[in-house]
C-alpha cells in the first residue's frame, strides 16, 4: 500500500501536508505520531471516509478501487455502539454492513466470541458490558469480515493487561495469516516490539518512515551498557565519554571511530569481568523528540 | 445492489430497534385508548352518575299531573294527598325507597316559584337541569294553551335561516360546508403538525445519539454517510406510518365495541340536550353529519399521505443535519433547532388563520411553499382547493425535499464526524460546498 503526496485542508488548517510513505504487504504496521498529528485524518481517507484534497493512495500497485474498501477493518479509537443492542444482533449488524450474509455474520460472530472467552455474552445488551468487554465486542466486529487490511487506533487504551495480552495475541495470529496491520498510536514505546515498519507524524508533516531496526541504527549514538564485577579505573578521553558510572555498570559513548574491542580492552587488562555488553539504541520517543527539536530549530 | 442492500440493512435496524421498544409498544396501543377515553369520559361520567333514580313527586298545584320517565328518572305520584312534612321524612323508606321527594307548591303556570326537591344525597346539575326543563315544557304547553297559541305558530315567528354555500369557483362543484370542512382541516393540519414535531425530533435524536456514541465512525467506514442518514429517516418514516396503521385499525375496533355498548346511553345523551333546549344545535350536528359523507374521505387520505411523507423527509432532513452539528451536550442542538421548530409552528399558526380564511392570498402561499405546505394544504383541501395548485403544491413539495435532503447531507457529512469545537454557522455553509 503506497500513500504518494496525500494533502488534506479542512477551512484554513492543513491537516496533512504531502504525505508519502508505503506499507510493506502483511506488514504490521505502526501509524505513529502525538495527538492531532493527523494520524485519525490519515486513516479516514484510507477508509475513505474524506477523500483527500490531492495524492493518490494505491493498493496492491492500483489505485484502491470501491471494491478494495469491503477488504479493510476498521476499529476507530473512540469505541461507539449501539448501547441498546445486544451483542449478537450488533455484531451480525455490522457484519452485514461490510457485505456478509445473516447466516455467515452469525457463524463467524459466534467463533470469535468463543475465541475472546467471550460465548455467553450474545444476549446481553452492550450497555450492560464492561468498558473492556465492550472493547473486545468491537474488536470482533472489525475482524469478522476476513480483511485484508485492518486499521487499529489505540487499540489497548482502556484494556487491562490481561486481555491485551489477548488482543494482541489475536494480532499476531491475523498477521501470520496475511492480514497486513496498521497501528495507530501516540504510544511510541507500545509499538517498538510489535511493528517492523512505522512512519512518524507530527502536525500534519511526515518526520520519519521505514523499517524500526533502520530508522534506530541511523539514529544510534554508538552508546553501550557494560556491566562488570571489579573495579574498573576508566578515565574519559577523546576516544570515548562515560555518561553515567554505577558500583557495577556504566554507559558509555564511543567518540568518532573508536571500535567496541578497543573499549573492551580497557576492562580485560584491567582483568574486571564483564557480564553484560550491550549497546543502546534510541527509542522511538527519542527519536521523534530530536527529529521534532531539529525541525523547529531548522 | 449493494448500495440498496445497505441502505435497506440500515432502514430494518431503524425500524426495528423502535418499534420492538416497550415506549412504542405502550404508546400505539394506548394512544386509541386515550384518544376514544377523552371523547366518551363525558357519557361515562353522566351514567355512572346518574344510575336510575325514583323521585316521589307531591304535586299541590294541580298542573303536572305526568312527568316523562327518561336518562334513567322515574317519576311516580302515588302519596300527592299526603301532607308534605310527612311525605319529606319518610320519603326514603316509602315502598322500595325513593331517591328525592320533588315538590311543586301552588302556583300559577306563568310564575313556578318554589319548587323544591328533597334528596338525602347532593343532587346532580344534570338532573336537576332536566327536570327544570320538563316541568318547563309542562308549563309551556298550559301556557300556550291559555293563550290560543300552538307550538308550530311560535316557531313560524322565529324561523331558522340556513344559507346553503355552493362553491362555484375552480372545477369542484359542490356542496360546502364549512363546519365539517374546517373539522377536517384542522384534524389533518394538526396532526401533520404533530407528527413532524415528533418525528422530526426522532431523527435527530437518533443521529445524535451515533455522533456522540462514536458509533458514526465504525458504520461511516462501511456506509456512505448519505445511505446512513437515509436509511434512518426511512425507517423511522416507517415507524411513523407503522403506527398511523395501527391506531387507525384501533381506533376502528374500539369503535364498533364501544359503539355496541355505549351506543344506547349515546342517543340518550342526545334526547337530553335535546331536551334542554338545544334543538338549533342539534340541526348543525345532525346536518354536518350528513354532509360527512358527501366529503371524500379517500382523496382526503391520500393527501394527507403525500404531505405527511413530503413534510416530514423535508423536516428529517432538517433534522437529520442539526442532529449532526450536536456537541457532547444537548444544549447547542435545541439553540440549532430553534429555526426549524419555529417554522413548524408558523405552519400551524398559518393553518389555523387559513381555515377560517381559505380563500387567501396567505392561504394560496402557504399551500405552495413546502416548509408550510405540508400543514396547511391539507386542511385547505376541504374547502376546495383547484387540481393545478394541488399540482404545483406537490411538485413544490418534492423539490424541496430534494432540495433539503441534498442541503442536509452535505451538513451531515460533515457535522457528524466534527468534535470537540463549536460550529459556527458560517462553517456550516462552507461544507456546503466541500468536495465530497
Amino acid at each position: 500500500m503506497t500513500f504518494k503526496g496525500i494533502n488534506k485542508s479542512f477551512g484554513e488548517v492543513q491537516a496533512l501536508k504531502d504525505i508519502t510513505f508505503s506499507i510493506p504487504a502483511n506488514s504490521i504496521f505502526g501509524l505513529l505520531g502525538p495527538n492531532g498529528a493527523g494520524k485519525t485524518t490519515l486513516i479516514r481517507i484510507i477508509t475513505k471516509i474524506f477523500a483527500a484534497d490531492s495524492g493518490q493512495i494505491q493498493f496492491a500497485g492500483e489505485n484502491m478501487k470501491s471494491s478494495d474498501y469491503s477488504q479493510i477493518g476498521y476499529m476507530p479509537e473512540e469505541k461507539g455502539m449501539y448501547k441498546k443492542m445486544k451483542v449478537g444482533e450488533h455484531l451480525i449488524y455490522l457484519g452485514r454492513l461490510k457485505g456478509l450474509t445473516k447466516v455467515k455474520a452469525k457463524e463467524r460472530s459466534e467463533y470469535w466470541l468463543h475465541k475472546l472467552n467471550a460465548s455467553d455474552w450474545w444476549n446481553k445488551k452492550l450497555e450492560d458490558l464492561s468498558k473492556g468487554m465492550q472493547q473486545k465486542t468491537q474488536f470482533i466486529a472489525t475482524v469478522l469480515h476476513d480483511p485484508k487490511l485492518l486499521i487499529l487506533d489505540e487499540p489497548f487504551s482502556g484494556l487491562d493487561p490481561l486481555n491485551a495480552e489477548l488482543i494482541k495475541n489475536e494480532i499476531y495470529n491475523l498477521h501470520k495469516q496475511g492480514v497486513t496491520i496498521i497501528f495507530s498510536t501516540h504510544r511510541m514505546e507500545q509499538v517498538e516490539e510489535i511493528c517492523k515498519n512505522i512512519v512518524l507524524i507530527n502536525k500534519g508533516n511526515k518526520v520519519i518512515d521505514g523499517e524500526v531496526a533502520n530508522i534506530k541504527n541511523r539514529f544510534k549514538e554508538n552508546k553501550y551498557k557494560i556491566e562488570f564485577t571489579g573495579v574498573p579505573v576508566l578515565i574519559a578521553n577523546e576516544a570515548f565519554d562515560i555518561l553515567e558510572q554505577n558500583e557495577n555498570s556504566m554507559t558509555v559513548k564511543l567518540n568518532g571511530d573508536t571500535s567496541r574491542n578497543s573499549l573492551l580492552q580497557n576492562f580485560i587488562q584491567q582483568n574486571v569481568e564483564i557480564n553484560l555488553f550491550q549497546e543502546i539504541l534510541p527509542s522511538l520517543n527519542e527519536i521523534f523528540i530530536h527529529l521534532v527539536n531539529d525541525a523547529n530549530h531548522a | 445492489m449493494l448500495i440498496m442492500h445497505k441502505t435497506w440493512l440500515i432502514i430494518s435496524r431503524e425500524y426495528i430497534t423502535r418499534v420492538r421498544k416497550k415506549s412504542f409498544i405502550i404508546f400505539t396501543l394506548l394512544g386509541p385508548l386515550l384518544f376514544l377515553g377523552i371523547s366518551i369520559l363525558p357519557i361515562i361520567i353522566a351514567t355512572a352518575n346518574k344510575g336510575s333514580q325514583n323521585i316521589l313527586v307531591k304535586d299541590d298545584s294541580g298542573l303536572i299531573t305526568a312527568l316523562p320517565d327518561t336518562a334513567g328518572l322515574y317519576f311516580n305520584f302515588k302519596y300527592n294527598t299526603q301532607p308534605l312534612e310527612e311525605l319529606k321524612t319518610k320519603f326514603n323508606s316509602l315502598d322500595d325507597g325513593y331517591d328525592a321527594l320533588l315538590y311543586i307548591p301552588m302556583m300559577l303556570p306563568d310564575a313556578p316559584y318554589g319548587i323544591e326537591i328533597y334528596s338525602s344525597d347532593q343532587m346532580s346539575l344534570t338532573t336537576r337541569l332536566y327536570i327544570e326543563s320538563i316541568i318547563a315544557d309542562k308549563l309551556e304547553e298550559i301556557n300556550l294553551k291559555n293563550q290560543n297559541l300552538n307550538k308550530q305558530q311560535i316557531l313560524k315567528l322565529r324561523p331558522k335561516v340556513t344559507i346553503d354555500d355552493k362553491v362555484t369557483s375552480g372545477e369542484i362543484q359542490k356542496e360546502g360546508d364549512a363546519v365539517v370542512a374546517s373539522f377536517f382541516g384542522y384534524a389533518m393540519g394538526f396532526i401533520i403538525y404533530i407528527v413532524l414535531l415528533i418525528y422530526g425530533t426522532m431523527v435527530m435524536r437518533g443521529v445524535m445519539e451515533e455522533k456522540t456514541s462514536r458509533i458514526i465512525e465504525v458504520i461511516i467506514s462501511s456506509v456512505k454517510p448519505f445511505q446512513l442518514m437515509m436509511g434512518k429517516i426511512l425507517g423511522i418514516g416507517l415507524v411513523g406510518l407503522t403506527q398511523f396503521v395501527a391506531w387507525g385499525f384501533l381506533i376502528t375496533i374500539l369503535n364498533i365495541i364501544l359503539g355496541g355498548v355505549f351506543g344506547s346511553q349515546l342517543a340518550e345523551m342526545q334526547n337530553v340536550s335535546a331536551a334542554q333546549g338545544g334543538d338549533a344545535d342539534m340541526l348543525v350536528i345532525t346536518q354536518a353529519y350528513e354532509s360527512l359523507s358527501a366529503h371524500p374521505i379517500y382523496y382526503y387520505l391520500l393527501i394527507f399521505l403525500t404531505y405527511f411523507l413530503g413534510g416530514y423527509f423535508i423536516y428529517a432532513a432538517l433534522f437529520a443535519a442539526i442532529g449532526s452539528l450536536a456537541g457532547d451536550d444537548d444544549t447547542d442542538v435545541q439553540m440549532y433547532a430553534m429555526p426549524v421548530t419555529l417554522l413548524i409552528l408558523a405552519s400551524i399558526f398559518i393553518m389555523m388563520s387559513v381555515v377560517q380564511q381559505p380563500h387567501t392570498p396567505l392561504a394560496f402561499w402557504a399551500s405552495i411553499i413546502p416548509f408550510t405546505s405540508p400543514v396547511v394544504m391539507p386542511a385547505l383541501v376541504p374547502f376546495g382547493v383547484p387540481t393545478w395548485q394541488i399540482i404545483l403544491s406537490i411538485g413544490m413539495l418534492i423539490g424541496g425535499f430534494i432540495f433539503t435532503t441534498f442541503i442536509a447531507s452535505r451538513i451531515y457529512r460533515t457535522g457528524i464526524l466534527m468534535y470537540g469545537k463549536k460550529i459556527k454557522f458560517r462553517e456550516v455553509i462552507k461544507w456546503m460546498f466541500y468536495k465530497g
